[in-house]
């Protein structure tokens, strides 16, 4: 006898419309929010181009989170060959890139609130000028610190999917939209690698 | 003065850990009668695969930046003139003029793209093998010693963001 193993289709639901709006909404406010940097193209160089490449990330971000929790609803195959799917793979590996990017970043910005708050108070605070504390300008915010790291991460994750015959594809909407965000983190993080934030001599 | 000396050991283990990675990918591909894809679920063998990839990348980018720097030099210097360098455009070894400029080894500017990138890809590949269920370290000289590597450029990646240049 034939079994015949029944497997959902996955849809598109309200659920899930109204998961990635807001997320989509997030990314593109972060966008908008960055359009200052445009400000500067009159001077248009290297770093001004790789400027624009922060508000891309932070526009994929919350793109990826929302796409994580969605494969993390009903109907999933199994957890196993969830995890081996690679539109779920990449937006977990980008996840936790993305996570050891904001703890690092709030890590320095303790940091470098401290040297502020014990330079204000030392006896040659008259000589400081007055400005803003670090965290508070769009440059200092978590926006413009996420680089290469998701999508070289995810780069590692597809390649080891790959040549160990994991590589496991859905026709569902979910999983292809995830393999599109994967690669879209890898195009990034090239473009980040190609346009360095320093000279090297 | 630490810091110098933390990079200046950076930079001494890459140069020798990239030549015994490649080692390790050749001696890693004998398995036995063990088929490709056990071969490479070995999480000793991915790392030393990953790496090398990213190595060779590394070395082709150092290789393409000068021809690409000449097409920049053109469009840039037509615009901005010989102060293109100080409008911040990566000219690669040249000057301004077009000149070659013994400024730069691509050499260690390759290794310090190694320091920085094979630790991410090799942390994304082995994290996807234990998401998977498929991390299989092999009881050989060869794995452990791939996973020692691997271990390596994850701490030389990490390092980057906890001591920037």
């Amino acid at each position: 006898m034939k079994l015949i193993h029944f497997r959902p289709q996955r849809r598109f639901t309200t659920v899930d419309a109204l998961t990635l709006v807001p997320a989509i909404a997030l990314g593109v406010a972060w966008l908008v929010e960055a359009r200052s940097v445009l400000h500067y193209l009159e001077r248009f160089d290297r770093l001004v181009l790789r400027q624009l490449l922060h508000p891309l990330a932070a526009f994929l971000t919350p793109l990826t989170l929302a796409l994580l929790a969605l494969r993390l609803r009903w109907p999933w195959p199994s957890l196993r060959s969830c995890l081996r799917q690679a539109g779920a793979v990449a937006c977990s590996v980008a996840a936790v890139c993305v996570i050891l990017e904001v703890f690092n970043h709030f890590l320095d910005l303790t940091t470098r609130l401290y040297d502020s708050v014990q330079l204000h108070n030392s006896a040659a605070s008259y000589m400081l000028p007055t400005g803003r504390l670090p965290g508070l300008t769009l440059f200092d915010s978590i926006a413009f610190s996420l680089g290469e790291a998701p999508g070289l991460a995810v780069a590692g994750a597809y390649l080891a999917l790959w040549s160990a015959g994991l590589w496991r594809t859905e026709s569902s909407w979910i999983d292809r939209v995830g393999r599109l965000v994967g690669w879209f983190w890898i195009i990034l993080a090239l473009a980040f690698i190609v346009l360095p934030p320093w000279s090297p001599y | 003065m630490a810091r110098v000396a933390i990079k200046s050991v950076l930079l001494v283990a890459t140069a020798t850990a990239c030549p015994l990675m490649v080692l390790l990918l050749f001696l890693a591909r004998r398995g036995g009668r063990r088929t490709r894809f056990w071969r490479a679920r070995r999480p000793g063998a991915v790392a030393s695969l990953a790496g090398t990839i990213v190595l060779f990348a590394e070395v082709a980018h150092q290789a393409i930046r000068p021809t690409a720097a000449v097409h920049v030099i053109r469009f840039v210097t037509r615009s901005w003139g010989p102060h293109a360098r100080y409008m911040g455009w990566d000219l690669g070894p040249f000057n301004s003029l077009g000149n070659w400029t013994a400024m730069e080894d691509p050499f260690a500017t390759a290794l310090l793209g190694m320091s920085r990138h094979a630790g991410l890809v090799i942390g994304g590949a082995w994290l996807a093998l234990i998401l998977a269920n498929a991390w299989r370290p092999d009881p050989t000289w060869v794995d452990r010693a791939g996973r020692i590597v691997g271990a390596f450029w994850i701490v030389s990646a990490c390092h980057f963001f906890l001591l920037p240049i």
